[in-house]
């Protein structure tokens, strides 16, 4: 019940050796929780989602997905471990701009190895864009074009659900239903990590982590490390 | 997937490609013209020889070394030299006077051409076509007096649409080559001017002359461009009575080599001198090798051109799309997804730019041959694989670096970008 699916051990992100951006990190994530991070812009939270979601490797320290140590991995093992396991939502929804809603979500699959039309529809249609296929991310608002990075993210039914400020380009109605699908998602048995600025948001998660410079705190205490387990 | 990938990329940065394909066509419309015009002016000379009835040319004595074909002159030639019609004969009056079989005097002059709303340049050749002269002081007593001869005789593989001009006192009668009846548009029975500049001094003598096609030549050589009069009418138009430029001469020998010819006829007419074939095509051959070598030069540095220019639409096309880039990266795509997604796109703009490069190298060509050689130029199918393969590859070759910027791309740095 209470799996591991993520473990962070002593993770050290450096861009350059004088700006610690992640210092000596530990992490523990359980299977179908639903975690939020929160804190300050520039803390080091996109670097952390990037390094748990493979893009992403770390100066120091080992990361371990679903029993793999990703740290371990070359380049093309970490991409395929990446399709097969990590599902990602972006800020900046980041779509392939001259492709329609349905290649942008069919481009995951076909990167991943099957291309299936029907199930490209079938997973748009369950974020409600069945009726904007054919558009391209131009012609769609930034709430569909978030729910089109969200099929594209599901498409290939990762365990893991990666979202990095998913709503903060949203007004209150598209941020709503996106945040609907996350629950929804959550609901299903998917294991989510969001990070966001909104506190309310936050709240939806069993557990809100909080990163200040580089180091993981809880509450208004700061510790190098953290280990609580769910309040689930 | 793959295809509509890379469809709907390119025709989203169409004027890039445009331009990436533009710098293909600099190299692939060179590199076709080199090809074409070596393949096709090495096989028609030879061809042109081979098939020639005169195997001996007759030119007045020089002491510049004239090259080329005869009438066509290669730099700049400073005394216009003649022959003398009245020497003619003398070529059927030598030791080996049984052997010569028919020789033709020719007279050469670029005139403007005329019909209707076209208006040429073409030269204008002055021949017998069938004549017969005078033996005036024949070798032996027994000799006949009289000879036959002209184009008609040393060329008889001309193919003739039409009729030969028959009368050698006809005045208005031409038969014009192949080329240029399509130029002028002309066909048999048609009637168009000529007309022909003089220069004395400060006095300018312009001549006009209407003619009439009587026949249409055509011989995949030079003939092909050229318009045919009788020999007086030529001299006549040109104000030179009586002079002729070289003689060809069809020798048969086979205990002699054709150089006896020469030199029995030199003797005769001591201001010519006699070129073998052989020789003229082998000073043809050397022009063509001259511009092999500088067109070959040019070629690789329209490539080097092109290589270049396609590397930096590349890079540019990798810049701007390194967030595309990376996020194909993070959505799944391995480096050899994107690898292959940029060749494909440099070996279409290899093949696009390959093949227009082909038809903009045969105008290339036709004017190189036409300026050069005076010889219209038969675009070479096989010219089409190779040129289509060395924009390939100049194209694939200048991805090189472009490809690894793309594989160098990092999924996390770009997605971070707000
Ligand atoms: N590619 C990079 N090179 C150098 N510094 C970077 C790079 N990416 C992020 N940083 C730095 O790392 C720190 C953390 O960035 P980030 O993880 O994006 O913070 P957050 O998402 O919490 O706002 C920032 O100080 C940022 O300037
Ligand atoms: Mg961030």
């Amino acid at each position: 019940m209470n799996e591991e699916i993520i473990k962070l051990q002593a993770i050290k992100k450096y861009y350059d050796p004088s700006t610690h951006v992640l210092e000596n990190l530990n992490l523990i994530i359980h299977k179908g929780a639903w975690t939020s991070i929160m804190g300050p812009s520039g803390s080091g939270k996109t670097t952390l989602l990037n390094i748990i979601g493979c893009l992403d490797s770390a100066t120091a320290g080992s990361v371990f997905i679903n029993g793999t140590e990703t740290t371990k991995l070359n380049q093309t093992q970490l991409t395929r471990f990446r399709r097969e396991n990590i599902g990602l939502i972006f800020q900046q929804y980041h779509l392939v701009p001259y492709l329609t809603a349905l290649e942008n979500v069919m481009l995951a699959q076909y990167y991943h190895g099957v291309i299936d039309e029907g199930k490209a529809t079938e997973t748009l249609k369950k974020v409600e864009l069945g009726h904007r296929l054919d558009h391209i991310p131009s012609h769609l608002s930034g709430g569909e074009q978030q729910r089109v990075c969200i099929a594209r993210a599901l498409i290939n039914e990762p365990k893991i659900l990666l979202a990095d400020e998913p709503t903060g380009n949203l007004d209150q109605k598209n941020g709503d239903i996106v945040l609907d699908l996350i629950k929804q998602l959550h609901a299903e048995g998917h294991t989510i990590i969001l990070v966001t600025h909104n506190p309310e948001i936050a709240k939806l998660g069993q557990r809100i982590i909080t990163v200040i410079d580089g180091k993981i705190c809880s509450d208004s205490t700061c510790k190098s490390e953290i280990n609580e387990t769910d309040k689930r | 997937m793959f295809l509509r990938i890379l469809g709907k990329s390119i025709l989203k940065r169409k004027s890039r490609i445009a331009i990436a394909i533009i710098s293909v066509l600099i190299g692939s419309s060179v590199a076709t013209a080199l090809l074409t015009v070596s393949f096709d002016v090495s096989e028609k000379v030879s061809l042109e020889f081979r098939k020639y009835g005169a195997n001996l040319l007759i030119v007045p004595h020089s002491d510049t070394i004239e090259v080329g074909f005869p009438g066509v002159e290669f730099g700049s030639v400073t005394e216009q030299r003649y022959i003398n019609e009245s020497d003619i004969w003398k070529i059927k009056s030598i030791y080996w006077r049984n052997n010569v079989m028919g020789f033709a005097p020719f007279l050469y002059q670029v005139v403007t051409a005329r019909s209707e709303q076209v208006e040429q340049r073409i030269v204008l050749v002055g021949t017998y076509f069938n004549r017969t002269i005078q033996i005036q002081s024949p070798y032996a007593p027994q000799d006949p007096l009289t000879f036959t001869t002209g184009v008609q005789i040393i060329s008889p593989w001309w193919h003739i649409m039409g009729d030969w001009i028959k009368d050698e006192n006809d005045t208005t009668s031409c038969m014009i080559g192949a080329t240029v009846a399509e130029k002028l548009n002309l066909s048999v029975n048609d009637s168009f001017t000529i007309t022909y500049n003089q220069q004395y001094g400060s006095i300018e003598n312009t001549s006009m002359y209407n003619l009439t096609v009587v026949g249409i030549v055509m011989t995949d050589g030079y003939e092909d461009n050229q318009i045919f009069v009788n020999l007086q009418v030529a001299q006549q138009i040109t104000g030179r009575p009586g002079k002729l430029h070289t003689i060809q001469v069809s020798a048969l020998c086979n205990a002699c080599p054709v150089e006896t010819f020469a030199e029995e006829i030199k003797e005769l007419i001591p201001y010519v001198e006699g070129r073998s074939v052989k020789q003229l095509v082998h000073a043809e051959m050397d022009i063509l090798g001259k511009i092999q070598n500088m067109m070959f030069l040019v070629t690789i540095v329209a490539l080097i051109a092109s290589a270049l220019g396609v590397m930096t639409t590349m890079i540019t096309s990798v810049i701007e799309r390194q967030k595309e880039i990376g996020l194909m990266k993070s959505v799944g795509a391995e480096n050899k997804k994107i690898i292959a997604l940029f060749l494909s796109e440099a070996t279409i703009i290899g093949i696009i730019g390959g093949i227009i490069g082909y038809l903009v190298g045969l105008i290339l060509a036709q004017f190189i041959g036409i300026s050069v050689f005076s010889l219209s130029i038969t675009p070479r199918l096989e010219v089409i694989p190779i040129v289509i393969g060395i924009s390939v590859g100049v194209a694939l070759l200048a991805s090189i670096l472009p490809v690894r910027r793309a594989v160098r791309v990092e999924p996390a740095i770009v997605l971070r970008g707000e």
